[in-house]
Parts: structure tokens; sequence; C-alpha cells
């Protein structure tokens, strides 16, 4: 699955996120799952407020991590990835248009 | 027809019947939490014979066990844990042991065959205050860990007479040894936690303690918490702020003894990772 670059990757409301220290447990009240980021992945996970698309959310870490966004592009693309086959996280894109009925 | 009333909180459960065979090692397992006449009694469990296998009535969590001794036992110990636990939403109730030394406890957390029940037990014998064997509720109001000591067992020698060290799978088939304590050694009162510590015995194992990521932690004593579909959201801030102000660690280990000193080391230089 490759992740689009104008997905708008938005937390599923139903997933409880808990910050411990610098790192967060997800947990998924439908699955009963849970999951543990390390910092990396929870900055990831905090950026996915349905306000900006993947190379947004690349620009913004760029700056937390002084990293590129272009060489950053890939392992948020793999994070979102792992987020969403979870399904921990939604493309707000689809959900505008699926409330908007759009086919 | 011989009654058990096994108190916690001074609530109890009765277990009834007159096979002899599994009332005498559930009394032995419980005999710190038997009283002689019931307080507020929560529930009665009869459990008699039928044709070749045990039947308990009034079971509603593990009512499917096989019949079998073993089996008729497991059901027991659940159903009468799983009465406590419905009954004290105020606790968490953890899938652990835990032994205190200077009114601070160190809980080991994890599933079966994870090596809990060593370590107490070596922590004990080495003049350690026993809490609990198996199963640790801890308080949501204070983060104070609460006695439930079922008598503490530990497997005999996990070692081979040509001196090779068992797997997990062969330690597990070993008889366990009731593990007696001296009189005041089983702690009644609230206790703070000093350490959470995820042992993990392996004949392969190089001991040492390590610092266990915080969400890692979180995450295992999630998995180990028996009531987290009754707490939920609430379980998970919980026992992540309880992360947060305890240190916690990973401790492989092959040898009982070793790994208890090393954790004696540790407490009394207060965790200092």
């Amino acid at each position: 699955m490759m992740i689009p670059e104008d997905m708008v990757p938005v937390q599923r409301p139903d997933v409880l996120a808990q910050g411990v220290l610098e790192e967060m447990v997800l947990y998924d009240g439908n699955s009963e799952m849970g999951y543990s980021l390390n910092a990396s992945a929870k900055a990831i996970w905090d950026a996915c407020d349905g306000s900006k698309t993947v190379v947004q959310i690349c620009e913004d870490l760029s700056d937390v991590f002084d990293i590129p966004a272009g060489e950053l592009l890939t392992d948020v693309r793999l994070a979102l990835e792992q987020f969403l086959v979870l399904g921990l996280i939604q493309d707000k894109r689809t959900l505008v248009d699926s409330e908007a009925g759009v086919a | 027809m011989q009654t058990l009333f096994i108190s916690f909180g001074n609530q109890e459960v009765a277990i009834a019947g007159d096979v002899e065979e599994l009332l005498v090692p559930l009394a032995h397992n419980f005999r710190e939490l038997l009283v002689p006449a019931p307080y507020d009694l929560l529930d009665t469990l009869t459990v008699r014979r039928e044709g070749e296998r045990y039947v308990v009535d009034g079971a509603d969590q593990f009512g499917d066990h096989d019949g079998t001794h073993h089996g008729t036992m497991q059901c027991l110990k659940f159903e009468i844990v799983f009465r406590f636990v419905r009954e004290h939403p105020e606790l968490l109730w953890l899938h652990a042991g835990a032994a205190a030394k200077g009114g601070r406890a160190v809980v080991m957390c994890g599933t079966w065959g994870r090596g809990k029940s060593t370590l107490v037990s070596n922590l004990c014998l080495r003049g350690w205050s026993y809490l609990s064997d198996d199963i640790v509720p801890v308080s949501l109001e204070t983060g104070e860990l609460v006695p439930f000591p079922l008598t503490p067992q530990m497997r005999e020698h996990a070692a081979t007479e040509d001196d090779r060290l068992l797997s997990p799978g062969e330690v597990a088939q070993l008889e366990k040894r009731t593990i007696e304590l001296r009189e005041g050694q089983i702690d009644s009162g609230r206790c703070a936690i000093a350490a959470l510590i995820f042992p993990q015995y392996s004949p392969e194992a190089d001991m040492r303690l390590v610092r266990t990521a915080p969400a890692s932690a979180t995450l295992e004593l999630l998995q180990n918490c028996l009531n987290l579909k009754m707490h939920r959201g609430e379980a998970v801030r919980y026992l992540g702020k309880l992360v947060e102000r305890t240190p916690a660690f990973h401790l492989p280990y092959r040898h009982g003894e070793a790994a208890a000193q090393l954790l004696i080391d540790s407490h009394a230089q207060g965790f200092p990772f």
C-alpha cells in the first residue's frame, strides 16, 4: 500500500492515546488492542490531526527533527501505512467525501 | 459437605462440596485468605463429581473447563478471583507477583511461565515480606498495592542432573513446592510500588536489568490487567502514570537466586538507572 502524498490522516476518535514520558500508548477500544509508539512515531501520530497532508506533516516534522522533509517522507509514509492497516487513522478526504455523499 | 470461605476485603466466596481431593489443595492455595465464617458472602460455588469429571455449579467465567483435576482447580481459582475482581472496581488487578522490603514493593509482572513465582519466592526466602504470588491488585485511588497472598509456590530445581538448565516448557512440567514463610512475613498492609519488573526466565538468558521503554512497560501492564475491559481508558491513563513515576525493567534470567540477589541490591540502591 502506498500512502498518497495528499492524504490527510486523522486519528480515529475511538482510539485512546496516552502519552507516557516521551512515548505513547494507543488503545483501540473496538479491537481491544494496544500499541506502543516511540518518540518518533508519537510525533507522527500527534501530527495526524486532520488538518495536514502527508507532505505538510513531513514539513512540520522537518523542523522538529532537523531533517529535510524529503528525507522524512519514506519513514512517515511507513508509519502512516501501519497506523492505517491497524485501523488507528483514517483519510479525512474520504470522510468528507462520504459525508457529502460522494461515491 | 465441606465449605471453604475465601475472604478479600471483608467479602467472601464460598466453595462447597464433598470432593476432598479438590478442596484440600484449594484450601492450601488460599490458606492465607480463609476465614471460619462469612462476613459478607458474595457467592457460593459448588463442586461435585459427575462420573469421571468434576463439575462446578455456579461457574460463569470458566464453566467450560475440561473436568480434570487440574482443569477444575484452575476453574475454581479463576472463578474465585474474578468474583473479587468484579466486586472491587476501585482496584486494577494485575497478573503479577510481589514482595516488599521496608514497605516498598517490587512487582513482577507477566504471563504464565515468565518466572514471577521463582523471583517472589527467592526474595521471601531472603527475608522479604510476601504480598502475592500471582495476582496483584493496585488501588486506583492511592496507587498502592493491596496484598493478595495466595500460598507462595516455586517449581523445584530448573536444572537437570547433567546441570543443563531446563527450557520454560520443561520447567512447567515440574512439581511446585510450597514456600514456608515465617510468622509475620506475609504483609497484610498496603504498600508503595518501588519498581516494576518484567521477568523472562530462559536457560540462555544473560541476566541483567534492562530499563523498559515507557510505552512498552505500559503496554505490558495493560496486557496483564485482568479488569482492563472494566476500565479501558481509565486503566490506560492510570498505568501510563504509574510507569511515569515508577522505574520499570525487563529481567532476563536463568538462576532465580542470582536474579533475586540482583533485585535486592538494586532495591537497596533505589533502582538507580
